[in-house]
């Protein structure tokens, strides 16, 4: 009953007037970056981010979610109709998707992954409704140690998932935690890495480290090659699914929306792994393997179902713990923080608005993206034929532009301009960027627990495996570890020198 | 390919060094009152093995082949190039201004980097400008520099 009085509370923050207009820009503007191949997710939120100073944190949080799970549902549509991924966690609806699309059930495709996503979405946000107030009870329980192991193991799993090679991934990772440390300590007042910059004194600014690295990067990536865009010429028509469809999708539905939930709140799960898991499950599982990929209408169903139940559930560990999950989580965080709130166990009592208003706004934005998906799909298709020499100086003014002004500071230009460069070239080595990114956002919080805790303990390592959930934390972190060097053996046995992991 | 990663690892491995240098400097205090330098230090030094570990591993021509390591000349000079006018762009904006910069550096964008007509270039930048001066400078408020080579003919 509580539940409900409070999710009604949240209702009625999400249906303000200037909630629901942000909640259908961030929806609109997820949808277009989502269609848009080049231009993920991440970018777009570091690229509106600076405008979101003007408005309230939970207007903002609202707006920027809408984004991401925005960006969820409009994947598919390039997946499916020119067969390049919109974004990451659509790959896998490439292979069956695309081929319906050949066959002329476009619209099938299309609806079925629309309705998919909506049932997958919102189911999601029931879980998360349900799962996040007693995970936030429970995490006032965690003391400093528990969050640093917790944060460290984070880190860990998001590198060992995201990158091909684990050295590779660290070795980013370690690079975040460095650049978050540059500025002042803000326990004891010395300044760390500022080269005698006193723009430097507050530390790197999130937006200038995010625009490089995901947005001037991949506009310098692109210029060393030309994008070749396959335009869909057929008519899309018959958006509906029909009742053969649902009968044939509804398990893998089922199955994409549940392995979506629980790989979502896993950090570094996310949209794009369990939508790789759902796929390879729901092929396991059926009675003909070998047809996906001709056309499946489940092989649509179940990782769009995945990667939308996966943008939900990564809200848990964010609004529960305030701990990110992957690196579109690191964003927020780092946005609510800018915004002056904590995100934590204590948000849902010290600013139970935000995060009930943000969960109740994911209702609302779910039925906000199936409006907006299926009946204006043919604005879709067309926006598909914007040539990229006409967004490419755009994307580089909206990030030189929103990065100045944060701050109003030409060295913040600077930097996103350096960390464009350092993207690329970290793009090009196969040095991955998301654990870059969540280090530099979990640094300092890293820095203070880890102090917090041997301060706690005069100096005892042991207190990090003398509390049970620490002491799991990093058990996890060490199996990992373990995992990656065995199978980096295994696959050189015999070699003094691992291959690496 | 191999001297690809030998330099990849020693710059990371260079920095590492540089960072933990900086962090003895800053101070490591003690375990049970950590100074400005412990994390950093401990930051430092987990790149650094991790990159003697790259770098043994590069040299023995080990387990990099999977990476997309080729920077082709022609490439990295219109890189090169492009980075060069967007640095010397914001360093105009002093003198001349955000509005006369933007809408140089649109020019180039447009012509140099993606060659269309002059008619499209000045069309596509006049437009784009307008654009982002609309949302940033009129909805949202943005101070954007004005130049100092106006200002002072107006004053």
């Amino acid at each position: 009953m509580e539940l409900l009085s409070q999710l009604g509370t949240g209702f009625a923050v999400a249906l303000e007037p200037t909630n629901l207009f942000y909640c259908f820009l961030g929806c609109l503007i997820g949808t277009l970056v989502g269609v848009l191949p080049g231009l993920g997710p991440t970018a777009a939120m570091a690229l509106l981010l600076p405008a979101t100073f003007h408005v309230p944190p939970v207007t903002a949080i609202i707006m920027l979610a809408g984004i991401y799970y925005g960006a969820m549902y409009g994947g598919s549509t390039t997946s499916i109709l020119v067969n390049i991924p919109g974004e990451a966690a659509s790959v896998m609806t490439c292979l069956d998707g695309y081929q319906m699309a050949r066959q002329g059930k476009a619209g099938r495709a299309l609806g079925i992954s629309a309705f998919g996503s909506f049932i997958a979405g919102t189911l999601g946000v029931l879980g998360l409704t349900l799962m996040a107030p007693p995970l936030a009870t429970f995490a006032l329980k965690f003391g400093p140690p528990e969050y640093f192991s917790l944060m460290t193991m984070g880190l860990v799993v998001l590198s060992f998932l995201t990158g091909e090679s684990m050295i590779r991934s660290l070795t980013a990772a370690c690079f975040g935690l460095l650049l978050g440390t540059v500025g002042t300590d803000t326990v004891s007042g010395s300044v760390r890495f500022t080269f005698g910059l006193v723009d430097l004194m507050d530390g790197i600014g999130l937006v200038p480290l995010v625009m490089g690295l995901f947005g001037i990067s991949e506009v310098i990536l692109n210029l060393e090659s030309h994008i070749d865009r396959e335009i869909f010429k057929t008519k899309v028509k018959g958006l509906l699914p029909t009742l053969e469809d649902w009968i044939q999708a509804k398990w893998a539905l089922l199955r994409g929306t549940v392995i979506g939930f629980f790989l979502g709140i896993l950090p570094g799960g996310g949209a794009v792994l369990s939508s790789f898991v759902a796929y390879a499950v729901e092929k396991r599982f059926s009675r003909h393997p070998e047809r996906f990929g001709t056309g499946l209408i489940e092989g649509v169903a179940s990782p769009e179902a995945a990667n939308n139940s996966a943008a939900q559930a990564a809200f848990i560990p964010l609004l529960t713990l305030g701990l990110p999950a992957n690196v579109v989580m690191a964003l927020l965080l780092g946005a609510l923080i800018l915004h002056g709130v904590t995100p934590g166990p204590l948000l849902l009592t010290k600013n139970p608005e935000i995060f009930w208003g943000v969960i109740a706004s994911m209702y609302v934005g779910n039925v906000m993206l199936l409006v907006l998906n299926l009946p204006l799909i043919g604005l879709w298709v067309q926006l598909l034929k914007i040539p990229y020499p006409f967004l490419m100086p755009a994307i580089v003014l909206f990030c030189v532009v929103g990065s100045y002004s944060v701050a109003n500071s030409t060295t913040d230009v600077y930097l996103m301009l350096g960390f464009g460069v350092v993207g690329y070239l970290m793009k090009k080595l196969k040095f991955d960027a998301p654990p870059l990114i969540l280090a530099f956002v979990l640094g300092p919080l890293v820095e203070y627990y880890f102090k917090s805790a041997l301060m706690f303990s005069r100096g005892n390592f042991a207190v990090f495996v003398t509390r049970p959930i620490s002491l799991a934390c990093l058990l996890v972190t060490a199996a990992i570890l373990l995992v990656s060097i065995v199978s980096a053996f295994r696959r050189r046995s015999g070699g003094l020198i691992p291959k690496e992991p | 390919m191999k001297r690809v990663w030998v330099i990849t690892y020693l710059v990371w491995g260079g920095l590492a060094l540089a960072a933990a240098a900086e962090a003895g400097r800053l101070g490591f205090g003690s375990f049970g009152r950590p100074g400005p330098g412990f994390l950093p230090f401990l930051a430092a030094a987990g790149m650094g093995g991790l990159s003697l570990l790259g770098l043994v591993r590069a040299a023995a021509g080990r387990g990099e082949a999977g990476a997309s390591a080729a920077f082709r000349g022609a490439d990295l000079l219109r890189i090169g190039i492009v980075a060069g006018v967007l640095f010397l762009y914001v360093a105009g904006w002093d003198l001349f201004g955000f509005l006369p910069c933007t809408f140089v550096l649109l020019l180039f964008l447009f012509r140099c980097v993606e060659p269309l007509r002059w008619r499209t270039v000045f069309l596509g930048a006049a437009f784009t400008l307008a654009l982002t001066h609309i949302l940033f400078a009129v909805l949202l408020g943005a101070r954007l520099p004005a130049g100092r080579l106006w200002s002072s003919f107006l004053n």
